[in-house]
């Protein structure tokens, strides 16, 4: 292994020199090639390293994805932070809800990393969203109308989250890799929050009881089209070939289904889906489609129930405040000429 | 706490319910701007100082309840807004960044002289609590310097709305510094620095320093008491915000959540 590194090294030494001597076709498609053999060895790529542009373009828009879903992600459970029932879940969801925003604002200094060769930064990462250029989780557009809900977005999106990003970990870019750690321990935090609120649910009264059933029958099914379709797309693909993702849609959405069905029953809950059952000899779930047409219209249109009303809160912060940002660059600005020393 | 006598006692509640009211709202107005201030890095900054005020809410809370009142959910989920003791102006929805930048840093001013005073007291569960919560006052305090100042020295326009900010809360400022009813337990406890008249002063040297280092208009005295939210005196806006704050938990109060 250490062998095969060092003659890698050797050839991008070399590689390096003949392309700064100039010529690029024949260069570009032989680093590609080295690039696609550290990949396959199991070696991980650093933010400096060369990279093919598919590459990159497949990172960016990956991880710009995963960073908005977790700012968008904040806003249904937000909501609840000031109708929190008790101090100690106040004070948890409040942690929670700023531990998402923590998450978006990391990964989208990766994906402002990855965008510097396209001169696009912070306020173009987030312009996006507002002008429906970058997508955000399907379960993020659905309504959370009880306190249920916002126990039930932790138990479940947070639960789904750990699945896909535990698969992540071992993504070939390394700075995503090392990020995800971080966020995929306080991920199993919030799902530990979440479930807390659900049991505590189950065990109370009817009331509490019929909330928190009516809360899953509302996010199971977002839940199914959360990991997205059997066949994979394009993109899915290359990323599966690049290492960037490791796991099928259909492995992932298994693993929660297999993870679930017993933490759902043993609450004394149902789950809302009556073809829902498990090969006894493969152990592979059965279970309903979700509407894929509508959850895909959704998430590429901006026209789920409260997808509106969510960029508009966001258009709120980001757009609405442009001025409060440019006030405090201008006053630090000056602030850094007034202690410039006289030359 | 055993050998606190009755007066002692209910001089400490006097002192200690209307700080826990004042931290309690101004969390819970915080904690409303999550995800919806100017950037992803002031809502990781202000969210923070949110929960740490809810947390020395709950601290006051709590030691309430060691004196007898109800515990410090109960405190929080089931008093009517005549029980309140919050400053009426910390009750304000909230309005643009400005606004809450301008509320914060004059109440943060006063929270910092008053922590200090606390410091003076002969009840050490107090001062204990006391002492670690200074610690992340001092840190609230810069945050919100630093943002007025920013404000105040960034564009034409982010001066303009922080002076339209200052002269809207300032004229609804005055029971911040005051006491509900006489001012007698400041004696009891040996705590004469929090009287109104002294943190009024303290207070306002230190707003004049500031307002004239950022040669903002200075807005004048602050006006007597009109509504005086220490007697339980609060507007339509602490209703509103109680009946937002209480609608889960008065699904079923006698259910734990």
């Amino acid at each position: 292994m250490i062998f095969f590194k060092q003659a890698i090294a050797l050839r991008n030494f070399c590689l390096c020199n003949r392309v700064t001597e100039g010529g690029h076709s024949v260069e570009e498609t032989e680093r590609t090639q080295i690039f696609m053999e550290r990949i396959n060895a199991g070696e991980k790529i650093e933010a400096n390293d060369w990279m093919p542009d598919e590459y990159r373009n497949l990172l960016i828009k990956q991880i710009h994805m995963h960073g908005i879903s977790e700012i968008m992600g904040a806003y249904p459970e937000k909501e609840w932070v000031p109708k929190a029932p008790s101090i100690r879940r106040k004070l948890a969801l409040n942690a929670k809800v700023q531990d998402e925003i923590g998450h978006g604002q990391m990964l989208l200094r990766l994906a402002e990393d990855l965008s510097r060769p396209y001169g696009r930064g912070r306020e173009e990462l987030m312009d996006d969203v507002l002008d429906g250029r970058v997508k955000f989780h399907n379960v993020f557009h659905m309504e959370a109308p009880t306190w249920a809900d916002a126990g039930v977005i932790g138990f479940l999106v947070d639960g789904g989250a750990i699945i896909t990003q535990a698969m992540l970990l071992d993504s070939s870019y390394a700075p995503y890799a090392r990020m995800l750690k971080r966020i995929v321990a306080e991920e199993s935090f919030h799902m530990q929050h979440g479930e807390a609120v659900v049991l505590a649910l189950a065990e109370g009264s009817q009331a509490q009881r019929d909330m928190l059933q009516g809360a899953i029958n509302r996010w199971w099914e977002p839940m199914m089209f959360f990991f997205g379709p059997v066949q994979m797309g394009k993109g899915a693909q290359r990323m599966m070939e690049y290492k960037i993702r490791t796991k099928s849609n259909e492995e992932l959405r298994q693993k929660f289904i297999n993870r679930y069905v017993p933490r759902i029953t043993s609450l004394g809950m149902t789950i809302p889906d009556p073809e829902l059952r498990q090969d006894p000899d493969t152990k592979e779930w059965h279970y309903s489609q979700p509407d894929w047409e509508r959850y895909n219209e959704m998430v590429h249109l901006n026209s789920g129930p409260m997808s509106q009303a969510r960029i508009a809160m966001r258009r709120q912060a980001h757009e609405g405040q442009r001025w409060v940002r440019e006030a405090m660059n201008k006053a630090s600005e000056r602030q850094v000429s007034e202690h410039q020393p006289a030359i | 706490m055993e050998n606190l006598g009755e007066s002692e006692t209910r001089a400490l509640i006097q002192l200690i319910k209307p700080i826990a009211d004042d931290e309690w709202i101004v969390g819970h107005r915080g904690s409303e701007w999550l995800a919806l201030t100017p950037d992803l890095e002031e809502d990781l900054a202000f969210s923070s100082i949110s929960q740490d005020e809810m947390g020395h809410a709950q601290f006051y809370y709590e030691l309430l309840h060691s004196l007898g009142l109800p515990s410090a959910d109960e405190l929080v989920y089931l008093r009517p807004a005549s029980d309140w003791t919050n400053a009426h102006v910390l009750e304000t929805p909230n309005r643009d960044w400005a606004h809450t930048v301008a509320l914060r840093y004059l109440y943060e001013v006063l929270d910092d002289i008053r922590h200090e005073a606390l410091l003076g007291s002969w009840y050490q569960p107090l001062t204990d609590g006391v002492r670690k919560i200074r610690m992340e006052e001092k840190y609230h305090l810069q945050h919100f310097t630093t943002g007025f100042q920013l404000l105040a020295t960034g564009t034409e326009l982010s001066r303009q709305r922080l002076i339209e900010g200052i002269a809207d809360i300032w004229p609804r400022l005055s029971d911040l510094f005051a006491w509900g009813g006489s001012e007698e337990f400041l004696e009891k406890l040996g705590l004469p620095n929090l009287a109104q008249s002294q943190l009024k002063h303290s207070w306002t040297i230190r707003m004049e320093k500031t307002f004239h280092d950022l040669e903002l208009p200075w807005p004048g005295p602050v006006p007597g008491v009109k509504v005086n939210g220490r007697n339980g005196e609060h507007t339509q806006d602490l209703s509103d915000l109680l009946d937002v704050m209480t609608e889960v938990h008065q699904i079923d109060v006698s259910s734990p959540w």
